[in-house]
């Protein structure tokens, strides 16, 4: 009878821990051009939009901003992009950079608002269907070469992300009456657009559900930089393309 | 036994709601003395500090017109509508002009009070602009942030609670009839209760949009005002609603019904008309936010709005008919109308019509809805109008200023669009010598240029 105690114990322990780590990885998709991956279209050069990251927190109490730790992590976000792109060997510039031909930066700030702008706009369209990428389906036109970064930069990237931090309280009701509102989940969108034509060649979602704790808020780079270096191999980005090619 | 005591619990569960929900939902009528004898809390101090995030960060991203005289202006009526009033306690009344086409205003607690430019587009005298800071300013005055903040909060929670209680009612086959009835009872009851309190946070909501509206209404004619613009304002927000099909919904939306509003503002004229009101010519505003204008025009063309760019330009070129940039403004949105026509037709205006636009909005990208629109007659002959209109504007421009860089890259545009590529390169090539080198779009334009050259030779040689 004890043994039968002890071994159901552990069957229910193992099943717990498949459950946390199942709901703590994070899975991914995303979708490309073929010309990335056939490495017609190479990318060495990106130029950083400057990221959105959106954090809030829901309670018991209802939502609550985060805007001060939305502010970090953006910061945290647009770091840890560039970081693994330079690691990746892609050389990076931001959108922000003054420019050569004595653009103001208000000027510079202008064209980026009006990008955002449009990159919203075909939002709606992209995340419905994003397999039609591979058709060049969506493009911000030809604007966007109006940064100065685009002079150079192979590609424009946008980095998103939204993050719901959900209270212990709420989180313990959600256990209680079920749905979803047991997890604290984030996602990392990372699009990237032709700098030349505007074109969007790559959209990749990269998704994080926590039962326990908010890892995506402090240890992001241990959430999402496997995934990331998962996503720029497939891209075939910088140093990858070379790596295939042997 | 077990079964009593079950429904014992419940019972005290239940009657423990029935005497919080009643409390949370009759706030609404102590509006008045909650902002007199308002303290501020750790959680209004979150909330004032969530305000002055807010404001860093779009100061930051750029999305804050900076403008000199647009600023003047909207301090000085600004001033003059929050003049003799005690300011709160933490309040520092700021005044700001926030890029952004959709049609709203707000105010933080901490006294920020932004307009968007597409309010500013939309409104006609300066008397409309100071009815939006009245009642904006208003809601800094009576707290309203705060207040709705706390009352949210104590909604949230007692729905949570609800919901807590509806999943553990009996209602399995464990228990006998009467308990499994009284489970149900206690379901329904908890879903009412949580309907009543999602609709007092909206009724909550409306009471203080009448009460800033009131205290919009009082300012405006303490300012010398004249209180119909109040309005004058809702009936543009009306009017201006079906130009465009609006994906998310604008602030004003949200608000009491419209026309309701209307009502109480002719009311409130009609027995407080200023003795001697400020002069309000529509000449004197538009030239004053005329920055925010043009602004929203580009703002527009970037976001799908053509017909609200093509209105919103009209409106500068009928002021102020020998200004380059306002035409060449113009030209720009009847060139991106393309194949749509200026104003909406009876049929788009209806329900149905209406539906269709929002479908076509979220399925088709810009290019796929042209193109549909071009399969019609009607999308033809809309396309021949406006690059025909577009044409002549910018050749009106470059009569009296040939060497007005911006009017040449549109005409290069139009071409290119019409398939006219060796007069486009020209143009092209007209903006390159003009801007030498100095414009943000001199590379754009190089690559155009070669593209339409390349065209050009192709064309040629086909021919």
């Amino acid at each position: 009878m004890k043994t039968l105690r002890l071994r159901l114990l552990a069957i229910l322990g193992a099943a717990g821990l498949l459950t946390v780590h199942a709901l703590a990885t994070t899975p991914s998709w995303s979708f490309e051009n073929p010309k990335i991956t056939s490495g017609e279209f190479q990318i060495r050069n990106a130029c950083m939009m400057p990221a959105e990251g959106k954090l809030s927190r829901v309670t018991m109490k209802g939502g609550q901003g985060m805007s001060t730790e939305s502010d970090n992590w953006t910061t945290t976000l647009q770091n840890m992009v560039e970081a693994h792109l330079k690691t990746a060997g892609v050389q990076i510039q931001g959108a922000n950079d003054p420019a050569a031909n004595g653009a103001s930066d208000e000027e510079i700030r202008q064209v980026i608002l009006q990008l955002n702008q449009k990159y919203m706009d075909i939002a709606n369209q992209l995340n419905r269907h994003p397999k039609d990428i591979k058709k060049s389906r969506f493009t911000l036109g030809d604007s966007a070469a109006l940064l100065p970064c685009s002079a150079k930069a192979d590609v424009l990237v946008f980095v998103e992300g939204e993050g719901q931090v959900t209270s212990g309280g709420k989180k313990a009701m959600g256990m209680l009456v079920g749905g979803k509102s047991n997890v604290s989940e984030a996602t990392l969108i990372l699009t990237m657009a032709d700098a030349k034509t505007g074109e969007i060649l790559a959209f990749a979602r990269l998704t994080n559900a926590e039962s326990f704790g908010e890892k995506f808020v402090n240890q992001t780079e241990g959430v999402y930089g496997k995934a990331l270096d998962r996503q720029f191999s497939r891209l075939r980005i910088g140093t990858y393309l070379d790596k295939k090619k042997h | 036994m077990r079964e009593r005591l079950a429904c014992l619990k419940y019972a005290a569960l239940a009657s423990v709601l029935i005497v919080t929900i009643p409390g949370v939902v009759t706030s609404a009528q102590e509006l008045d003395k909650a902002a007199v004898d308002f303290h501020f809390t750790d959680v209004d101090n979150q909330v004032f500090q969530d305000s002055r995030a807010i404001d860093q960060q779009y100061l930051k991203k750029g999305l804050v017109l900076q403008d000199p005289q647009l600023q003047t202006y909207l301090d000085s009526i600004g001033k003059r509508i929050i003049a003799n009033r005690p300011i709160p306690a933490q309040v520092e009344f700021k005044f700001m002009v926030l890029r952004d086409p959709m049609v709203q205003a707000f105010a933080l607690p901490n006294g920020s009070v932004y307009v968007t430019t597409g309010l500013l587009s939309l409104l006609e005298h300066e008397s409309q602009l100071a009815a939006v800071l009245g009642h904006e300013t208003a809601h800094v005055f009576e707290r309203h942030g705060y207040l709705q903040n706390r009352s949210v909060r104590k909604k949230a929670l007692t729905l949570n609670i609800l919901q807590i209680v509806a999943s553990a009612a009996p209602t399995g086959g464990n228990f006998s009839q009467g308990v499994q009835l009284f489970g149900a009872a206690l379901q329904l009851g908890t879903a009412v209760g949580g309907e009543i309190i999602v609709a007092s946070i909206f009724g909550y909501s409306r009471e203080m949009e009448h009460q800033a509206d009131s205290d919009g209404l009082i300012a405006l004619s303490n300012a010398a005002y004249d209180p119909t613009a109040m309005a004058r304002s809702f009936e543009l927000l009306d009017e201006d609603s079906s130009l465009e099909y609006e994906p998310i919904q604008g602030f004003y939306r949200d608000h009491p019904k419209l026309t309701d509003r209307r009502a109480f503002a002719l009311q409130y004229a009609s027995t407080h008309s200023a003795e001697k009101p400020l002069p309000d010519d529509q000449k004197t505003y538009t030239e004053n936010v005329s920055a925010a204008i043009s602004a929203e025009i580009q703002l527009d063309l970037s976001s799908r709005r053509e017909r609200t760019a093509v209105d919103r330009s009209f409106k500068l070129v009928g002021m102020f008919p020998d200004n380059p940039k306002y035409k060449v403004l113009l030209a720009d949105s009847y060139r991106s109308l393309g194949a749509k026509a200026k104003l909406p037709s009876p049929d788009e205006r209806s329900k149905h019509g209406q539906a269709e636009h929002r479908k076509e909005y979220f399925s088709m990208t810009p290019e796929e809805e042209q193109k549909r629109l071009l399969q019609k007659p009607e999308g033809l002959a809309s396309l021949r109008d406006n690059e025909a209109t577009a044409e002549q504007l910018y050749k009106s421009v470059l009569q009296s200023n040939p060497d007005y860089a911006d009017a040449h890259r549109g005409l290069g545009f139009l071409y290119e669009q019409e398939s006219k590529y060796s007069e486009a390169a020209t143009e092209y090539r007209s903006y390159l010598s003009t801007v030498a080198g100095t414009s943000m779009d001199h590379l754009r334009i190089e690559r155009r240029l070669a593209a339409v050259q390349k065209l050009s030779g192709a064309s040629l040689q086909s021919h």
